[in-house]
């Protein structure tokens, strides 16, 4: 191999070894503990404010004529409703709000990245936000926040002895794999959105070195943009099945 | 990459503080004002159909209404007219009868009138004649003959005359 070009692979593999990994911005130490904050945590505490400013400025003045800001809102608690509701039957409507806080959080964060300025000829950007999701800490929390929400709401639908029953159903052979589902589930949800995410990063970032003019600005609209609102979709879209699956299936098994 | 850390704990937290905040500042209000709104439209709805069959039948009273004063007007005209028509036959033959007394009257004191002035016709003749009667005889009539033969006089000189008028 020509000592240049392993160079410049070694360069590329750095730059990108660099730019996955998850710096540490600031610690906090309270209480004898030391906690990191890392870039991730403080994206995250941005895409809430926007979320909850926006949320505050849409609904401070409402009309019976809505402004576009109130219309998309509308549509969207709407939408969320119908699709909860299509799904779960009337009781699916108390979880509309939990499903349409990951789906706005989950879709706000991974089309943030696209904000970031366009760099090259020798000039870095002037901030870049990479994607939040490519921390399992943070895919992590999601994915365990729902499965917490499958599993109250099995217990809280069937009771408590009605859910240790339904582990044995359809046949007592399936206790173990029922079981296995509630920590199955959880982990194909954070690695399914951990690595699709981290792995359109790393590609762009591939393509960005390699091809920096042009290509990328077409790529990104498949990778920044495409699969951010895909991998939005098919992680709301599985959550409320999970939950369906707990507050409407196992009822008509019985 | 891969390793788990308190960040995970923190994104919890994060997650269930956006869950309470979205649902305090934007379906808790936005699902309030679209229920109410909702609520709003179908009362508003209800009210205008209600209002709507109540137009449409008070429509259809004052139709109704209106077709009746239509043929009460009729009748009251064809009234007037029957009443003004017998009327001025009433007039007219309260006129008639007038005039023909007035005729009558006139008749009658045109009668009286002649009859007043045939009388003083004869008057003044008779005293014409008389007087002729003495300038002729040289002396004057008195007595009963010559009175008697005067009143003769006139009434062939009447008798006359109304031949001559017939």
């Amino acid at each position: 191999m020509n000592p240049e070009t392993a160079e410049a692979t070694l360069s590329i593999g750095e730059k990108i070894t660099e730019a996955i990994s998850i710096k540490t911005i600031f610690t906090i130490d309270a209480f004898g503990l030391h906690i990191p904050i890392t870039e991730t945590v403080v994206w995250s505490w941005i895409v809430m404010a926007m979320l909850v400013v926006a949320a505050y400025l849409v609904t401070r003045r409402l009309s019976d004529v809505p402004r576009r800001p109130q219309l998309l809102a509308e549509a969207m608690i709407e939408f969320f409703d119908n699709f909860v509701c299509s799904l779960m039957g009337p009781a699916g409507k108390a979880y509309a709000p939990f499903l349409g806080t990951i789906a706005a959080y989950l879709g706000v964060a991974n089309l943030l990245p696209m904000l970031t300025p366009v760099g090259g000829f020798g000039h870095e950007p002037l901030f870049e936000i990479k994607p939040i999701m490519r921390d399992i800490n943070i895919t992590a929390a999601l994915s365990v926040m729902v499965i917490v929400v499958v599993l109250v709401s099995s217990i809280v639908r069937r009771g408590p002895l009605g859910w240790v029953r339904s582990l044995f159903k359809p046949v007592a052979f399936m206790l173990p794999f029922n079981i296995l589902e509630y920590a199955i589930r959880p982990v194909s949800l954070a690695l399914r959105l951990f690595g699709n995410v981290l792995g359109a990063f790393i590609i762009m970032r591939l393509i960005e070195a390699l091809m920096p003019v042009g290509i990328p600005v077409v790529a990104g609209l498949y990778f920044d943009l495409f699969d951010g609102i895909l991998q939005t979709v098919v992680f709301v879209y599985l959550s409320t099945i999970f939950i369906a699956e707990a507050i409407h299936m196992e009822a008509q098994h019985e | 990459m891969l390793s788990f850390s308190v960040t995970f704990v923190i994104s919890i937290v994060n997650l269930a503080v956006l869950y309470f905040l979205l649902r305090r500042f934007l379906w808790k209000p936005l699902r309030t004002f679209m229920n109410e709104r909702t609520e709003r439209l179908r009362r508003e709805t209800t009210e205008a159909a209600s209002a709507m069959m109540n137009a449409e039948e008070l429509r259809q009273r004052y139709e109704d209404l209106l077709a009746n004063s239509d043929e009460e007007a009729e009748w009251v005209l064809r009234d007037a007219e029957d009443r003004a028509k017998e009327r001025s036959r009433e007039i007219i033959a309260s006129a008639e009868k007038d005039a023909a007394d007035a005729m009558r009257r006139a008749a009658e004191r045109e009668a009286l009138e002649v009859a007043h002035a045939r009388d003083d016709l004869a008057t003044e003749i008779a005293r014409i004649a008389t007087a002729a009667a003495s300038a002729v005889t040289g002396r004057a009539l008195d007595g009963d003959a010559e009175r008697r033969a005067a009143e003769e006089f006139i009434r062939v000189a009447a008798n006359m005359e109304s031949a001559h008028d017939a």
